[in-house]
């Protein structure tokens, strides 16, 4: 059941944040071989696509504050298709988790912990999303806030390093070396991978105070991850070109590795690793919240604890039957090449007609 | 108050295996830290041999793990052959007693055979292995790596250790230029650029080595016919041997993709790091004029920087490339010359001295367009970035023959920015 908390313009911006970055790190490079060097550009453009989509779900909690999108399409359509919608929400949301878990596993195992167990690492990850998760939003809102800082600042320690002895201006110049088509193939394929924050967006506008006058929050959160990942990007291919780097499989990891201070400092992929497990962290916990919260609807709130622990067994459970990177890869690319942008798009034209079926039975013209 | 109570027990019980990490807790002296990993191919057997060699590690008496022990060797090398790299490295941990770690490779060696024929199979296996770190540098030896690995050098460094500090110091010499394995990499997926590595030989600096006392075994100069004699230089002593010998780096080994077709001598090798724009800081003599060499003119370059520009003439590629290099003054003529230095008498000096880089950048040009028909310079990647469109459609795939007949002129800016510490040169009574 919906819980009663107002979430600030920060914790917005941040939980916003991490939902747009996602499986997204991992599957960028999907594009790359349609957008070569312009692979950046596609990727700022590409993550900027999904603000109109952000501020619709907005216009829609405008119209029903302190709803979620499911609560609206429940009004409109009824309960058999708003159910039928929550499972599907929750398939995606277990499918992104999954995916994640898998491929953030796969580059612990790699670069770290080789003897580990996966089941260890996934089981760990797990473990803290339902803590997240069952300590409530604004809790996981106010944690978010200081992981994505702590991760953004992993980030720039890393790669500020890089400047200038590892960037070659060689490898980024000229920008453009592809057709017109192929950029918007690869900027489409990006919109549907940051789309995954539309996903969590559905739920979270309920908790949004006055959806309607606060465009600008999503629009802050979104364009600073545009701005972030994209150059993430461009950093990469300046350092390997593009050649390798659509090769590499766990993003800025493997570009901090070739990064090397004096004799003794060989590869800062360790703190590059801290914003990666942040990152998971948070997409996991988002997607246990979503499938959670969209449960919670379908079943009408019945025994919640139990609904998570299922939710956190199914995922693990699932993680844990993949138990593959490259799997976990493809998982991730066919949901955000070709899933949630359709799947986004329906549920949103399906509540806005839900919202017009209400207001017209409700003979409410406002 | 119970059933919170079981939660958290529940939840301590089921967290704490996965917070010990103890699955992958090893000691510090159980690992072989391997510092230099030596590659070689043999075509005959069609084996591969691995060679490693790490610094001996023994536990102290306090517990703790410590250097070798007073007398023992500092480093230990070893050698496996096998079918391919994989199976080598399996057959060194079976007589390594500590697990082989590859973290702290500094350097790869890659004997000339391998590199010939057999490159790939060790840079396929470094690009998907995390733990080998892509920053270590590469290195050809002239014949075996495992003989330079093998080499026990006066510097009392170990082989590998040797290399990795000659690697860095090659800017002051300026005839080889460092290249990682990511920067090989690199040069190996990049359209229009062909990787050049540089080369290590091996000079006899005892009487052990079978009468080859003082004898250079290999060095500036070889060209194809010497690379053409694998393992050569080590007839005369066993090359599974540890020996004696002072390690060199100077030249480079030249590629086609990933198979070397000839070796660039100092000269060559300077001047391709001229065209480049690679980082050099080395003495520069200029050509004598007589038979005394007094006027010959010393220079330290203090900066070196190029521009590559390719232009298209009725759809023929042109290349002209710019250097523009920056020296000190080291030693004026001896007697003659004037004076004080400014003026003409400077525009003379720096005129020297762009001869001086022109002859190395010409022979490089000579070397690698018309004898080795391979684009070390990457002349192709600078016509990629003007002309992506009619790269991809016209010339990528008919690079190499196009290559070695397009047009290059090459135009020196070189500044003298000081002449040393003095104003005047010496008159001697």
């Amino acid at each position: 059941m919906l819980e009663n908390v107002k979430l600030t313009r920060e914790q917005v911006v941040f939980l916003i944040f991490i939902g747009a970055l996602g499986n997204m790190v991992y599957s960028h490079t999907w594009i790359d071989d349609a957008t070569d060097r312009a692979a950046w550009v596609a990727t700022f453009a590409g993550i900027l696509l999904v603000i109109p989509l952000a501020v619709w779900i907005l216009f829609l909690g405008k119209r029903q504050p302190g709803r979620t999108v499911f609560d609206m399409l429940e009004a409109g359509l009824g309960r058999i298709p708003c159910a039928a919608l929550c499972l599907l929400y929750i398939v995606l949301n277990v499918g992104l988790a999954v995916a994640m878990l898998n491929m953030f596993t796969q580059l612990l195992k790699s670069f770290f912990i080789l003897f580990t167990p996966a089941w260890a690492s996934m089981l760990f990850m797990v473990f803290m999303a339902v803590l997240f998760v069952n300590g409530g939003l604004k809790g996981f809102a106010r944690t978010a806030e200081l992981l994505t800082t702590l991760g953004m600042l992993n980030y720039f320690v890393s790669f500020i390093n890089a400047f200038p002895g590892f960037v070659h201006i060689e490898y980024i110049w000229p920008i453009f070396d592809t057709t017109l088509v192929d950029f918007i193939k690869g900027a489409l394929f990006i919109t549907g991978a940051a789309g995954e924050c539309l996903l969590f967006l559905m739920i979270i506008v309920a908790y949004i105070p006055d959806a309607g006058k606060r465009y600008m929050w999503i629009v802050v959160s979104i364009g600073s991850c545009a701005v972030v990942f994209s150059s993430a990007i461009l950093v990469i291919i300046a350092m390997m070109g593009p050649e390798l780097a659509k090769r590499i499989a766990f993003g800025g990891v493997n570009a901090a590795k070739i990064i090397q201070i004096g004799d003794f400092l060989r590869g800062l992929e360790v703190f590059i690793f801290g914003t990666y497990q942040f990152i998971a962290i948070g997409k996991i916990t988002i997607c246990l919240y979503c499938a959670w919260m969209a449960g919670q609807k379908m079943l009408h709130g019945w025994k919640p604890g139990l609904q998570l622990l299922s939710l956190a067994a199914i995922i693990l459970a699932t993680a844990l039957w993949l138990n593959s990177y490259s799997e976990a890869y493809h998982l991730a690319v066919l949901l955000d090449g070709y899933v949630i942008l359709p799947f986004s798009l329906l549920v949103l034209l399906l509540a806005s007609a839900s919202i017009f079926l209400f207001r017209k039975e409700t003979g409410n013209t406002k | 108050m119970r059933k919170r109570l079981i939660g958290l027990l529940t939840v301590y019980l089921l967290l704490s295996p996965t917070l010990s990490g103890c699955w992958d807790y090893v000691e510090y002296e159980d690992l072989a830290q391997i510092t230099a990993l030596g590659s070689d191919y043999n075509p005959q057997t069609n084996e591969i041999t691995i060679t490693i060699q790490y610094p001996s590690i023994k536990r102290t008496k306090s517990g703790g793990a410590g250097g070798a022990e007073t007398g023992a060797p500092e480093w230990v090398v070893h050698s496996a052959t096998g079918q391919n790299t994989f199976d080598a490295m399996s057959k060194l941990q079976e007589i390594v007693p500590q697990r082989l770690f590859y973290g702290y490779i500094k350097v790869f060696i890659v004997g000339e055979e391998m590199a010939r024929y057999k490159l790939w199979d060790l840079f396929a296996l470094v690009d998907r292995t995390p733990v080998m770190r892509s920053s270590a540098y590469i290195a050809v030896a002239e014949g075996t790596a495992e003989y330079a690995i093998k080499t026990i050098d006066p510097s009392q460094l170990s082989a590998g250790d040797k290399i990795h500090k000659l690697i860095q110091l090659i800017p002051e010499s300026g005839s080889a230029s460092a290249v990682t394995m990511n920067e090989l990499l690199e040069d190996l997926a990049i359209g229009g650029l062909e990787p050049s590595i540089p080369l290590i030989s091996i000079e006899a600096t005892t009487d052990n080595l079978s009468g080859k006392t003082g004898q250079k075994q290999s060095g500036e100069g070889k060209k194809d016919e010497k690379a053409q004699e694998p393992q050569g230089k080590q007839a005369t002593t066993d090359p599974h041997k540890e020996h004696p010998g002072t390690l060199r780096i100077g030249g480079m080994a030249a590629f086609h993709g990933d198979k070397l077709v000839g070796r660039l001598d100092d000269r060559e090798s300077r001047g391709v790091n001229f065209i480049r724009g690679k980082k050099i800081h080395a003495y520069k003599v200029s050509e004598a004029a007589g038979e005394t060499a007094v006027d010959q003119l010393y220079f330290r370059i203090l900066e070196s920087k190029s521009a590559i520009k390719v232009r298209l003439e009725n759809g023929r590629p042109t290349v002209a490339v710019t250097i523009g290099v920056k020296a000190d003054l080291r030693k004026y003529y001896g007697h003659e010359g004037a004076d004080f230095l400014f003026g003409e008498a400077l525009d003379h000096i720096e005129e020297k001295l762009a001869e001086s880089v022109r002859g190395d950048v010409e022979a490089a040009l000579k070397r690698g367009q018309g004898e080795l028909r391979t684009d070390i310079f990457g002349f192709g990647f600078a016509l990629y970035r003007k002309y992506p469109r009619a790269w991809k459609e016209e010339f990528l795939e008919q690079w190499r023959d196009i290559f070695p007949d397009i047009p290059v002129t090459v135009q020196i800016n070189a500044k003298v920015v000081n002449v040393g510490i003095t104003t005047r040169k010496l008159y001697i009574k």
